[in-house]
């Protein structure tokens, strides 16, 4: 637009002046309020995290390193022991379970790897091949998990046949060896069905549920895990049993309770 | 007005180019070239600081993300037999405090009393260590209090406590039976109170529960009245261990742990109503193991209470430190409201809790987790305020997380915002001054005809 902001006349003398409006942008070089605005928004984020993280630092927002969870109380507590220098299997056990339980697993299968070489070696192979399936369970590798578990739970029964007959052999019974006496061997049993579950294989899970309770009559929990996998199987008379046998041990069973409920059988 | 010469149709001369009309079309030519690379420049400025900026929010988002998950712990309540969280009886877990830092020595070994001061530090007394820690909101640790076994000073074995509004902190010392009232570090006071139990204090009175009763001070110590003596009869008591204040309605509630019995009182030691709330553990026999029988008539059907709180509604609280759960009660009747809470080691369950306090400001409660080692805060639903006033607790709980970082964000964004508003007007208002009263030839151009 042509604007005559003087309001008069050229005088004679002068030159006309003539300003095009490229002309006009170079003299005024006027600033571009677009990325003026850009530049002043980068700058406060830049100074508002800066104040963030200098108050959060201050204020102890990352306080002292204490737990906050059961887990990780669980985590702390066993890796006192561990670094007190116990050498005990079920220490180590402990510790690599809370790990896992607290999802930090690069350092327990670092101690799984450890605990292979630490721990004396005649008991640690159960140990360490039921932490190392649990922790392929936890990180989601169900194949590896149940492969790792499969293994462990067969020479686990060698073991125990073996035990067995030279018990027989030398009349000295040896019942540590026993199938009953090793928890690692039931634990495994229940993490193989709790895999099978995963992978919807209920009548594997089944099997391995009635293995378990066949010697463990009174486990409350696995009636309740057996009866969810009648109950997704449609046995819904079966899964009502289960339930109910759980209630005769744990007579307030959230899980019991919960399954009959959701059979409509809770009266 | 003159005809408009954009300067991209020039007037054609019929008369021939002069040498003069030729230099000024060439330096017209040259001038439209560098405006448009003036132009392009521009555009290029822009791309290049938005991309900045999206990469920094990106990068932020990112980092935010990282933190939070480290400062945000997740709950370990997973049931693998219930096929999703662990039952917690419909407490909603917010966090825990596990001791003061990671050592051994650090960690709680006997969490008991808990309280909460005017300034939102939670205060937890730990027999076993003797020591009384106050943390922030979010469970990081502030500050504490150590005591003496052998020179008793501030105290010796704390169990419960209270805090008044001035931040005083008031120590019932169970084992040696001695009430210390400490400002900070200080030791401003200590009484000895014959089979002292518990303590709870408002602006007004000081409620001191024992083995035989309660007794009301004024707040210089002063006996006001004191109430009962030991037995299972209606005006008797077996061991107050818990005791609360209400200031509003000014009742103090009462909860007769062995007689199993919550009553409440007026500020001059008038009882207002008295129930019971389960079978007296003085006169029941023990039922596998350690759990007590739970076959009462009374509707709360507790076990042991051990402490009483006052919720957002006014209503009594009370912790069965056996039935592993928080009871409430009408506060005009007594009559028993409901029950939340689970037994176990998980988030958000109990282990034989003792201490019971609940922070009207943010709506939750903490209680001391005595077996599982720690003081939780927790939450159960329709305990506190509605509409705005819960909204704003609900703000303040949110804050009082690690969220409070971002206190100084939330208190200097609006202000640099608003100082650049005024940048923006004063520069405005000086550019329409400039228009209006004094023209410039620099800031506007007058293109003439040539």
């Amino acid at each position: 637009m042509a604007i005559d902001t003087e309001g008069t006349q050229p005088s004679g003398n002068e030159p006309d002046k003539v300003v095009t409006p490229a002309a006009a942008a170079k003299k005024k070089a006027p600033s571009d309020p677009v990325a003026n605005g850009l530049l002043v928004t980068i700058l406060l984020v830049v100074a508002l995290t800066l104040v963030t993280v200098l108050y959060a630092i201050v204020g102890g927002i990352f306080g002292t390193g204490a737990p906050r969870t059961a887990g990780e109380f669980k985590v702390k507590a066993a890796q006192a022991k561990i670094q007190a220098g116990s050498k005990d299997n079920m220490v180590w056990v402990e510790y690599i379970t809370a790990l896992i339980g607290n999802g930090e697993y690069r350092t327990a299968q670092e101690f799984i790897d450890k605990g292979k070489k630490t721990l004396d070696k005649q008991e640690i192979y159960q140990d360490m091949a039921y932490m190392q399936a649990t922790l392929y369970a936890a990180q989601g590798q169900n194949d590896k998990a149940l492969a790792e578990a499969d293994a462990a739970i067969k020479v686990i029964k060698k073991t125990s046949d073996e035990a067995k007959a030279d018990s027989a052999k030398t009349k000295q019974p040896k019942t540590a060896a026993f199938l009953v006496e090793n928890q690692n061997y039931w634990d495994l049993l229940l993490l193989k069905a709790e895999l099978l579950v995963k992978k919807n294989d209920q009548k594997g899970a089944l099997a391995v549920y009635d293995e378990y309770l066949a010697s463990k009559p009174t486990a409350a929990t696995v009636f309740v895990l057996r009866g969810n996998a009648k109950e997704k199987l449609g046995d819904a008379k079966g899964a009502e049993a289960d339930y109910r046998q759980a209630l005769v041990y744990i007579s307030d069973d959230a899980g019991a309770l919960a399954g009959l409920k959701r059979i409509g059988v809770a009266k | 007005m003159t005809d408009v010469n954009d300067g991209l149709n020039p007037r054609p001369d019929t008369s021939g180019p002069s040498r003069e009309d030729a230099e000024r079309r060439l330096q017209e030519l040259l001038e439209r070239n560098q405006g448009q690379g003036e132009q392009k420049n521009t555009r290029r400025r822009r791309v290049i600081l938005a991309v900045i900026l999206i990469l920094l929010l990106l990068l932020l988002c990112g980092v935010g993300a990282f933190v939070a998950k480290i400062l945000f712990p997740k709950a370990d309540n997973k049931n693998a037999a219930l096929e999703g969280n662990e039952d917690t009886g419909g407490v909603i877990w917010v966090r825990s405090i596990y001791g003061t830092g990671p050592t051994p020595a650090e960690l709680f070994m006997n969490p008991n009393g808990v309280a909460t001061g005017p300034d939102g530090i939670i205060w937890v007394s730990d027999p076993g260590t003797n020591r009384i820690a106050g943390f922030r909101g979010d469970g990081t640790f502030v500050k504490q209090v150590l005591g003496s076994k052998q020179t008793g000073n501030p105290f010796r074995i704390p169990s419960q406590i209270a805090v008044d509004s001035n931040n005083i902190l008031y120590v019932a010392d169970r084992p040696n039976e001695t009430l210390t009232i400490m400002d900070g570090q200080t030791k401003l006071a200590s009484a000895r109170i014959p089979g002292l139990t518990s303590v709870a204090v408002d602006d007004e009175i000081i409620a001191v529960g024992s083995n035989s009763g309660f007794a009301i001070l004024d707040k210089d110590g002063n006996a006001k009245k004191v109430i009962g003596t030991k037995g299972p009869g209606n005006d008797q008591f077996d061991v107050v261990d818990g005791i609360a204040l209400d200031s509003s309605s000014r009742t103090i509630y009462v909860v007769d742990t062995y007689n199993n019995r919550l009553s409440a009182w007026d500020y001059t030691g008038k009882r207002k109503w008295i129930v019971v709330t389960g079978n007296p553990a003085n006169a029941t026999k023990l039922e596998g193991g350690i759990s007590l029988e739970t076959s009462s008539s009374a509707p709360a059907r507790m076990q042991l209470p051990v402490s009483v709180t006052v919720d957002g509604n006014g209503r009594p609280m009370v912790l069965d430190g056996f039935g592993f759960s928080i009871s409430a009660f009408n506060p005009s009747n007594g009559k028993f409201e409901g029950s939340w809470g689970a037994w176990g080691e998980k988030d958000g369950q109990f282990l034989y809790p003792s201490g019971l306090s609940y922070d009207k400001t943010k709506d939750w409660f903490l209680v001391g987790d005595t077996s599982n080692l720690r003081a939780q805060i927790i939450r159960i639903p329709g305990t506190g305020a509605k509409g705005a006033a819960g909204a704003l607790s609900g703000l303040r709980r949110l804050l009082a997380g690690p969220l409070r970082a971002l206190w100084p964000c939330c208190v200097l964004l609006p202000l640099i915002l608003l100082l650049l508003l005024f940048l923006r007007w004063r520069k405005r208002r000086r550019e329409r001054e400039v228009v209006l009263g004094e023209p410039n030839v620099d800031s506007e151009v007058s293109v003439k005809e040539v």
